[in-house]
């Protein structure tokens, strides 16, 4: 079943001289349960591409599909609902609510959208990512990697249609890394969650069941679906 | 250690980093603009109300030339102006005095003067010029109404002149001037000018050739016709009595050849102690708002700018290139503020000073100072404040660490580094939020309370005063008429004796009045008991007296038992006044007293102190008025007497003024007669018809002003004047200050939203990101916002309350006619202004700063 699915998806910023042209054409779709990593240097559209595809911006042209329904013309609230609903977002920069403890910050989605916590399902994220004993700690008591944990399980909380995780290792040392993606790729799994990550670390890449490079706006070359 | 020259990079910097942020240079220079309106509104208000206080005084002396000669002849005053060494010299020669009948009670001295003369006595024309032909004249106001002569220069004046001819003998001369210009007279002043040319002095009055004072102790030439009164100004206003000597000396005069006089109206502080601590409370009060807005802003500012300065440490910036960085900000933009702040404030004070005059007493002179010492005073105030405002600031950004400022979050330090989950809601966010820089919170919110607690202190203050109890001080009957000087204590010249029989029976006779009570005053002696000049000794020589009135306290003390005597003041009452004393020791048994033979003893009305007590006896002696104008008392009958009571004495039936080691005494009418043979009483306390009081004040103001323009009638109705303009200088001064407190708090909150939304920017984007609607936004920071006003409300309230219920009690405990009541009304309507205020202050803030895409703001958080 097809989860996501971008046609057309153009982005052009500026006019005339300084017209930079951020995503140029791209098409591609998502299966539910893959776990897709998007590869491009700096400045080859990547980020670009996951704001689309996240609700957080609106394409100059072009439609985007998620869970079957076309995100590319909601107006702001209308994205941030939705965004609250079918899309958790793991930043580079953890990106936590100072003021919130790590139970709340991973119910906060679910509960900005007035909905019941589902506490069983929460427990069982906590406990996947190793948090148990961090529930009521404050953000500013956790190491990096553990603040990304608290961002996965945030992301995970709401059982959105999709994980879009933004350079998710780009703060964390090699192993830390290594354990923060193994532990996504886990849940994901465990949950039966779609991810889409964008990173310009090969290795990390290569961790997903399939890699979408993409240059100057395009997709050059989109590996095999396994 | 070497010296570097790295000012200037470090100037570019200060200058680059404050040019890249708009928004809060606005805010800090209008904070700096607000301070310096409040220093400039305050010290424009000072310094035109000293001047005015000052000219009014100056203007009841009749000039405001530092010193003077009275009485000399052409040649000395030209032996005088040729010693030099003063700034300016003027004179002018006196003509006579006009008397026309319808100037009888208006004392109009005819002179030629020289301009800068007239102008030092505030008698230069304000319309047309000084006479300069030979039937020019021109005169004040106040006496061309006098004798119906319309206020126009042309229109003709006819005159008696009163002068004395060449053989000293006293002629009237009957002139018609033509009005060549006046000026309107002053309440202040006590005698009228009327100024007359040259050449008509010339012609009609000799002028003195010899020394006065030579023929004056010969009998000769006793009269002023003919003198030149000379008026001298000198560089300073210090020691005006030495410099007066030393000019007398250099011009070669012995002390007794001329008349020296100082003006004393440099000499007496124009400002009582009351005032001068009411100003002195508000500059601190200005200080402390003014130092809590702007270290507000610079605080917030270099915490929101922390990473940059870690970044610029890492660079290799030290601590104390940072520290004049963020100083050289705050000059420059005190260089933006202050002068914008200097006109405002001038025009905010000078459109104070209205309602202010209307309050306060300054006999009509109202002037409005441009004095450069208002705008360089209050310059260098704001300097001040904001010098104290950037220390901690400074500090913040020299200690920065390279390392934790880039992972700076706000100042958090959580006591605890846990915290049990609770339920999502706005409110719990916002008021976590308000937590996390506890600093700011309590300074936006003290801020806020401040004006709170003013303005209700201010309305419980002015609520308080009490106008029964206001007329209870001043009014026993129901109305009261007294010699001016009798309620006044800057007359210059006072009658306690004022009310003769037959002005008494004038007032018996005007319809209304039922009956007429009188208070009798006069000086006397008195020889105590051994005993009771011991104690009177005791009680002066104590710290607490030697203190307060320093030696001369002794010197009264060396006097009385030098003497053996002890200065009176004396009292006797009417009958029906006679209940109004308040017995503290003994009783006041009235037959016995009325058949004479006993004293009541006035206790000390501050420390309820009296020198003697039930049972001593004193020997009083009279004393007369003295038969010649300036001679000495005359020493009267004694009369031994037996204390019978210490008692109180009614502060409306005594003079306002109290004579310092003066026992007080009610003596009965008998032997007060005997003693003092008083020309009239000092009060006469009338009853009135009931239903008549109109009526009866309207006719006894008439017969006062027909009659006897040195009387004045205390009644319910001018003492409801009175009342409105002593209460509404507090309800003005307390008003415009919580105003003025209330838009820093305002502005205090505002700038707290800002910075609180530039700093967390990049959180509500990663919220909205996480799905947060723009509305639950919204709704967070406008909780964030009624948190400040709930809070604010809370301090008010309870601490506030405690504040202002002291300083009211401290203010209000030397007003007789003050009651406290807690009102809570202010703090009540505050509410919705408040709630309204900082629910939409916040949305407001977040609409302004929060345009940019989520995407953008997204970004900040990487670079």
């Amino acid at each position: 079943m097809v989860i996501l699915k971008t046609k057309g998806l153009k982005k052009y910023y500026g006019q005339g001289e300084s017209l930079v042209k951020a995503l140029d054409g791209v098409d591609f779709t998502v299966e539910q349960g893959e776990f897709v990593s998007i590869v491009g240097t700096s400045g080859s559209g990547k980020s670009t591409l996951l704001h689309m595809l996240g609700g957080l911006d609106n394409p100059t042209e072009g439609t985007v599909f998620v869970d079957g329904k076309d995100i590319s013309t909601l107006k702001e609230d209308a994205l941030a609902i939705f965004r609250r609903r079918k899309i958790g977002f793991v930043f580079q920069s953890y990106n936590l609510v100072p003021v919130l403890n790590v139970y709340e910050n991973i119910v906060f989605p679910v509960q900005l959208d007035g909905n019941h916590v589902d506490a069983s399902y929460i427990d069982s994220i906590v406990k996947t990512l190793g948090l148990e004993s961090k529930v009521n700690s404050l953000p500013s008591q956790l190491s990096g990697g553990q603040q990304q944990r608290v961002a996965i399980a945030r992301a995970l909380a709401a059982r959105p249609a999709i994980i879009l995780a933004d350079e998710p290792t780009g703060n964390l040392d090699s192993s830390t890394s290594q354990d923060v993606l193994g532990l996504l790729k886990v849940t994901a799994r465990k949950f039966e969650q779609t991810i889409v990550m964008i990173t310009h670390n090969e290795e990390i890449a290569q961790m997903a069941d399939r890699i979408i490079r993409i240059e100057d706006g395009r997709i050059t070359t989109e590996g095999s679906r396994i | 250690m070497k010296k570097v020259a790295n000012r200037k990079v470090i100037r570019t910097l200060s200058y680059r980093t404050m040019r890249e942020k708009k928004w809060k240079n606005l805010i800090a220079i209008l904070a700096i603009a607000l301070t310096s309106v409040l220093f400039t509104a305050l010290f424009t208000v000072g310094g035109s109300m000293l001047t005015s206080f000052q000219e009014s005084t100056f203007r009841q002396i009749g000039t405001s030339a530092h010193g003077g000669y009275k009485y000399l002849s052409m040649q000395e005053f030209e032996q005088i102006k040729a010693a030099g060494g003063f700034r300016d010299i003027s004179c002018d020669i006196v003509a006579g005095f006009a008397c026309n009948p319808e100037l009888n009670a208006i004392q109009t001295e005819v002179r030629w003067a020289q301009d800068q003369a007239a102008k030092w006595s505030y008698c230069y024309p304000q319309e047309g010029r000084m006479p300069q032909e030979i039937n020019e004249c021109a005169v004040s106001s106040k006496v061309l109404e006098a004798l119906k002569i319309p206020l126009a220069v042309g229109e003709k004046v006819p005159l008696n002149i009163f002068t004395h001819d060449e053989n000293g003998q006293e002629k009237i001369l009957e002139e018609e001037f033509v009005l060549s210009g006046f000026w309107y007279s002053n309440d202040a002043s006590h005698a009228e000018e009327l100024w007359i040319s040259r050449s008509w002095l010339e012609e009609n009055v000799p002028l003195l050739q010899e020394n006065y004072n030579e023929l004056a102790r010969e009998g000769k030439h006793i009269y002023a016709d003919g003198t030149i009164q000379a008026a001298v100004r000198f560089d300073s206003s210090f020691d005006l009595e030495t410099q007066m000597q030393a000019l007398t000396d250099r011009a070669g005069f012995s002390e007794d050849e001329v008349r020296i006089s100082v003006n004393w109206g440099y000499a007496t502080s124009s400002v009582d102690l009351t005032t001068a601590l009411l100003g002195i409370g508000i500059l601190g009060v200005i200080i402390l708002s003014g130092y809590l807005i702007i270290y507000n802003i610079f605080y917030i500012n270099v915490t929101a700018d922390i990473r940059y300065y870690g970044l610029l440490k890492t660079l290799g910036t030290t601590g104390r290139q940072l520290r004049r960085m963020v100083r050289g900000q705050a000059f420059l933009l005190s260089a933006a503020g202050i002068p914008i702040g200097l006109l405002t404030g001038w025009f905010v004070g000078t459109g104070m000073l209205p309602a202010l005059y209307a309050a306060l007493e300054t006999g009509g002179v109202r002037n409005i100072s441009v004095n450069p010492l208002i705008f360089a005073l209050s310059a260098v105030f704001s300097l001040f404040v904001v010098y104290l405002s950037c220390i901690r600031p400074c500090r913040l950004a020299s200690r920065v660490s390279p390392i934790e400022a880039v992972r700076y979050v706000e100042n958090i330090r959580y006591k605890k580094k846990e915290r049990k989950s609770a339920r999502l809601s706005m409110a719990r966010i916002a008021a976590a939020n308000m937590g996390r820089n506890k600093r700011k919170t309590t300074l936006v919110v003290v801020s806020l309370s401040l004006s709170l607690i003013l303005l209700n202190g201010t309305y419980c203050l002015v609520r308080g005063f009490s106008f029964d109890r206001y007329v209870a001080q001043y009014l026993l009957k129901d109305m009261q008429v007294s010699h001016f000087s009798a309620l006044n204590l800057s007359a210059r010249e006072r009658d306690y004796q004022a009310l003769t029989p037959q002005i008494l029976e004038e007032l018996e006779e005007i319809p209304g009045v039922e009956n007429v009570s009188t208070v009798k005053n006069t000086y006397g002696t008195m020889e105590p008991t051994p005993e009771m000049l011991k104690r009177y000794g005791e009680f002066y020589r104590s710290p607490g007296m030697q203190n307060d009135h320093g030696s001369w306290v002794s010197q009264l003390v060396d006097q009385a038992q030098e003497t053996g005597e002890i200065n009176t003041t004396n009292f006797s009452l009417d009958e029906e006044l006679l209940p109004y004393l308040e017995a503290l020791e003994g009783e006041l048994d009235l037959e016995k007293f009325s058949r004479g033979g006993y004293a009541i003893l006035i206790s000390d009305h501050y420390s309820g102190w009296a020198p003697g007590s039930v049972g001593e006896r004193v020997c009083v002696r009279g004393y007369r008025r003295a038969t010649e104008p300036d001679g000495d008392p005359i020493p009267g009958p004694e009369k031994e007497l037996e204390i019978l009571a210490v008692a109180d004495f009614p502060y409306s039936l005594g003079t306002r003024s109290w004579t310092l080691g003066n026992a007080t005494l009610v003596i009965c009418e008998k032997d007060f007669q005997e003693l003092y043979q008083p020309e009239g009483a000092l009060h006469a306390c009338l009853d009135i018809r009931e239903g008549m009081e109109e009526q009866a004040a309207r006719a006894i103001d008439e017969w006062i002003t027909d009659r006897h323009p040195e009387l004045a009638l205390t009644s319910k109705e001018s003492l409801r004047k009175e009342f409105a303009q002593e209460t509404n200088m507090f309800s003005v001064v307390g008003g415009m200050l919580a105003f003025i407190l209330a838009v820093i708090g305002v502005l205090n909150l505002i700038n707290a939203m800002i910075t609180g939304i530039l700093a967390r920017k990049q959180e509500f984007a990663m919220m909205q990101a996480v799905g947060m609607t723009g509305r639950q936004l919204e709704t967070m920071l406008t909780m964030e916002g009624l948190w400040y006003g709930i809070l604010t409300l809370a301090v008010a309230s309870t601490i506030g309350s405690v504040i202002s219920y002291g300083l009211i009690y401290m203010l209000g405990r030397n007003m007789a006619f003050f009651e406290w009541r807690f009102h809570i009304l202010p703090l009540a309507a505050s509410v919705p202004v408040l709630g309204l205020l900082s629910a939409a202050i916040p949305v407001a803030c977040y609409h302004a700063f929060c345009k940019k895409s989520i995407i953008e703001r997204l970004r900040l958080a990487e670079v």
